[in-house]
């Protein structure tokens, strides 16, 4: 029995030595979360998009940033962007559930688990001042603006260029240079 | 042999305590350590947003949805009961839920108990299923079974229940031999604020919880729970009090903590407290012969402590280590067992090169237990610790990338029973196009000893005998008892027919060795407990043999946005064979008469103007002809109003098409049945 006791213990503290030392780099070059990175993502996409005048979220100095469905963020939105200033906004999260109003929103994110129910969001929110943003596979298809992907292991995303500007939103034109995609109607794919 | 089990008793006794205080001693340091680390890990988080664009598509992150992709082209029959489902059902319970999934069968015994297996071999202590709770078995190592009753994790605490049919034996391990149940909480960071929720229905029914989530600071959640609930009788066939209220009360907690860019810390556990009564069917008085059906309250307690390491290396290499406790002790006087689970598990996920995908890891778990010895059941050795060292690896190759994918993997244990065991599997996955892809798979696994098999006594019933002298019919367990033998065929195919109809089929083809058989022996004579007696023994022995095949499907039709249906169809017929040397003659009918061959249900989801959802759901269960038990129809049906975000009202009905029905009345379980009654219920859950 001693000599059990001692492998579970070798065995604990093998693991536990593995866990502590295996091969990491400094911060600089080691990774981040998913979802840490595409928070930063919204930030840069809320700095390099224009709204028009008349939004009717555009009264008083906040910029909403609104995730509808499952929320993938966890709190790294809280974490990572909050209370940042975009121009002369603050930025503030909302956590929205359907069919809560959306249109006082400048950014929404809709989780991919809305599945079946996008096409049906984006139809409501065709042309109004909202930059739609989500990860399903037909996202910009079903007349979304902005879909995430993910190329190997970096963060990358497409842009549905027509979508924005019919609904009045300006897309910056570097934003739209870093696009791996840029589809111009609403065929998508 | 007396003398060595006597052995075994004095110094399994004295190792019993050492190793008692050693395990909770390691599991509370581990703890701590655990907690230290996520304290003190508050690692510098540089500020991405003052990154610029550009830099930050430089960056490679680590993705949980790889994880997800890797579900959807999993060669494994495989149903994630998502929370829309727990939602959307009218369950109230984890076995209610588990109806859902085609190839699983739920036999309600009583107002607490359960005979839940897949794919055949239905019992009360069904034995050919894992059944974890984030990681933590609670799988019977004295009963090779799980005591459903005890296991109240509050649905509004599951994140998901996947349910994977077949062997999932090279990850999972043994005892997974026709499937594994695992049922993943919700992280802390999913439960934040408060929670309160009350329920009240029919048969004296009333429960409910009350929950709190918050944070310490930016990288830790953690969350508090409550929750109890109570059930009243049941009628039994005959109509009368069938003595089986249920009542549970529960309480526990979970911390989760990012203790630096790539650490994420799991601190859960909880304790739990009730009883349940039932009517026991046991040996009276031994002279005169008398055998009764009695009240009996079976009163368990439990409590668990688990914490988990996941630490990310870089984007393809990622560990983890988890380490568990758990304590739980039951009996009602007829029997008394505790048990204490100690648990360590590392897992190391990693690639090689760009085809090669490496799970590969190694457990210790030891179990210890104490018995109570009453008239009717016993163990003998009375206490006994047990240990299982376990190693596995797995590799995913990609063949065609993005295409076919080889799976290959073996798990190799060492268990106190049985020695060594080696457990193999092959898969293979084929996507043919994004919307459609074949899979199959071919493995061997293995159901090990429990206690139960080895070392048990049961005093069955007594019988008149000649002269006078009493016949006790006895169960005993077989110190020699052998691995029961799974090989496994399986294959399934996924498709997204039209943008509104999915369908996941699966077939399989099972053929068993070495499956559990009672043999007789000599009847001998005995004197304890008086008066004299003789006893009729039977033994558990391998000599039963067979082969099972079925199907199963399920599918998901989005009829118009707002409404969406769920059908969903199993098939299963078992051919179990006595092998030439065995002498038991009722085994092999009661297991292929035990478990229906057709099951069928539709679910329904209707979203209704004015927030108001519509939910039905409807099963039906095929007979059990060597049980009597017929064919059922089950039918639920709820309505929930969600006024506000944080306000929702649910109105259910469960068993609706008849008073009351029975689902099972196995030979293999000592307490009588109960029928299940129609009920309703309702249900106030308000967030703050």
């Amino acid at each position: 029995m001693r000599a059990h006791l001692l492998a579970l213990w070798s065995v604990v503290l093998f693991a536990a030595v593995f866990h502590a030392t295996g091969p990491e780099t400094a911060w600089a070059q080691s990774t981040v979360d998913e979802y840490r990175m595409k928070a930063a993502f919204l930030f840069h996409f809320a700095q390099l998009v224009e709204w028009p005048a008349d939004t009717p979220a555009n009264g008083g100095n906040s910029l909403f940033l609104c995730t509808l469905g499952e929320d993938p963020f966890r709190g790294e939105l809280e974490n990572t962007v909050e209370g940042k200033q975009v121009g002369s906004r603050t930025l503030r999260i909302r956590h929205v559930k359907p069919p809560q109003d959306t249109r006082g929103c400048h950014v929404l994110f809709i989780s991919k688990s809305e599945g079946k129910r996008i096409p049906a969001l984006l139809a409501n929110l065709r042309n109004a001042p909202v930059l739609t943003v989500g990860e399903a596979d037909d996202f910009l298809g079903a007349g979304g603006m902005i879909r995430f992907c993910l190329e190997g292991n970096k963060v990358r995303f497409e842009i549905n260029r027509e979508a924005a500007e019919s609904a009045g939103l300006r897309i910056s034109s570097q934003l739209l240079h870093l696009a791996k995609k840029v589809v111009g109607g609403n065929g998508g794919k | 042999m007396f003398e060595r089990q006597e052995r075994d008793i004095r110094s399994d006794g004295a190792v019993r305590l050492v190793f008692g205080r050693y395990a909770i001693l390691g599991s509370v340091l581990f703890f701590l350590f655990l907690a230290s680390q996520a304290a003190h890990g508050q690692a510098t988080q540089p500020d991405l947003t003052k990154v610029n664009l550009e830099d930050l598509m430089n960056i490679e992150v680590t993705s949980v949805a790889k994880k997800e992709q890797r579900l959807s082209r999993t060669a494994a029959a495989v149903f994630v009961i998502t929370q829309n489902d727990i939602r959307h059902s009218s369950a109230t319970n984890i076995p209610d839920l588990l109806r859902m999934v085609p190839g699983v069968d739920v036999a309600q015994i009583n107002a607490s108990k359960w005979a839940i297996s897949i794919r055949g071999f239905n019992g009360q202590y069904s034995n050919k299923l894992l059944v974890l709770i984030d990681g933590r078995t609670v799988y019977s190592p004295l009963l090779s079974g799980v005591f459903w009753d005890a296991q109240d994790v509050p649905l509004e605490n599951i994140d998901r229940i996947e349910v994977i049919r077949g062997p999932g034996a090279t990850v999972w391990g043994a005892n997974a031999v026709n499937g594994v149940i695992n049922v993943i909480t919700k992280k802390a960071s999913d439960t934040q604020g408060g929670l309160l929720t009350e329920g009240v229905g029919t048969s004296d029914r009333a429960g409910g919880i009350a929950r709190y989530g918050g944070k310490f600071g930016r990288n830790a959640a953690y969350r508090v729970f409550a929750d109890g609930f109570a059930y009243n009788h049941f009628p039994d066939v005959a109509g009368r009090n069938g003595n089986d209220g249920w009542n549970i009360v529960q309480g526990g907690f979970r911390v989760d903590a990012n203790a630096s860019a790539q650490d994420s810390i799991t601190v859960e556990g909880d304790a739990h407290s009730g009883n349940a009564g039932e009517m026991v069917s046991s040996v009276v008085s031994i002279f005169p012969p008398v055998n009764g059906a009695l009240p009996f309250n079976d009163r368990f307690s439990g409590w668990n402590l688990l914490s988990r390491w996941n630490h990310v290396v870089s984007p393809h290499s990622e560990t983890s280590l988890q380490v568990y406790f758990d304590r739980s002790t039951r009996g009602d006087g007829t029997y008394g067992i505790g048990v204490n689970t100690f648990d360590v598990d590392f897992q190391h996920h990693v690639g090689w090169g760009e085809r090669h995908d490496f799970v590969w890891g190694g457990g210790y778990r030891v179990s210890s237990d104490q018995t109570e010895t009453t008239p009717r059941v016993s163990f003998n050795p009375a206490f006994r610790t047990a240990q299982m060292f376990s190693c596995f690896v797995q590799d995913e190759i990609a063949v065609l990338p993005d295409r076919v994918y080889l799976s290959l993997g073996v798990k190799l244990e060492h268990n106190d029973y049985t020695g060594f065991g080696l457990q193999p599997s092959a898969r293979i996955s084929w996507t043919l196009s994004n919307r459609n892809m074949l899979w199959a798979a071919v493995s061997q696994a293995e159901r090990t000893p429990a206690r139960s098999d080895a070392n048990i006594r049961v005093n069955y019933a007594v019988l008149p005998g000649p002269n006078g002298l009493p016949l006790l019919i006895s169960i005993f367990g077989n110190p020699g008892f052998k691995n029961e033998v799974v090989r496994t065929a399986e294959a399934g195919y996924r498709t997204q027919l039209t943008d509104r109809v999915s369908l996941d089929a699966t077939v399989f083809f099972n053929n068993y060795r070495d499956l559990v058989s009672l043999e007789p022996g000599t009847p001998f004579l005995e004197t304890r407990p008086p008066p004299l007696h003789v006893v009729i023994p039977r033994f558990f022995s391998n000599l039963e043999h067979g082969e099972t095949h079925g199907l199963e499907v399920s599918a998901n039709w989005r009829v118009v946005n707002r409404w969406s249906l769920s059908p969903g169809y199993s098939f299963l017929t078992m051919h179990i064979h006595r092998d030439a040397l065995s002498q038991d003659l009722t085994t092999a009918a009661g297991a292929e008469g035990g478990s229906p061959q057709h099951q069928a249900q539709l679910r329904s989801h209707v979203d209704l103007p004015g927030k108001w959802s519509w939910n039905m759901s409807a099963y039906f269960v095929g007979r059990l002809w060597a049980q009597g038990v017929p064919s059922y129809t089950r039918l639920d049906t709820n309505l929930t109003w969600q006024p506000a975000e944080r306000f929702s009202i649910t109105l259910a009905g469960e068993n609706l098409l008849k008073d009351h029905h029975l689902e099972y009345m196995g030979p293999d379980s000592t307490i009588l049945p109960s029928m299940i009654k129609r009920s309703a219920y309702a249900k106030i859950a308000w967030q703050f």
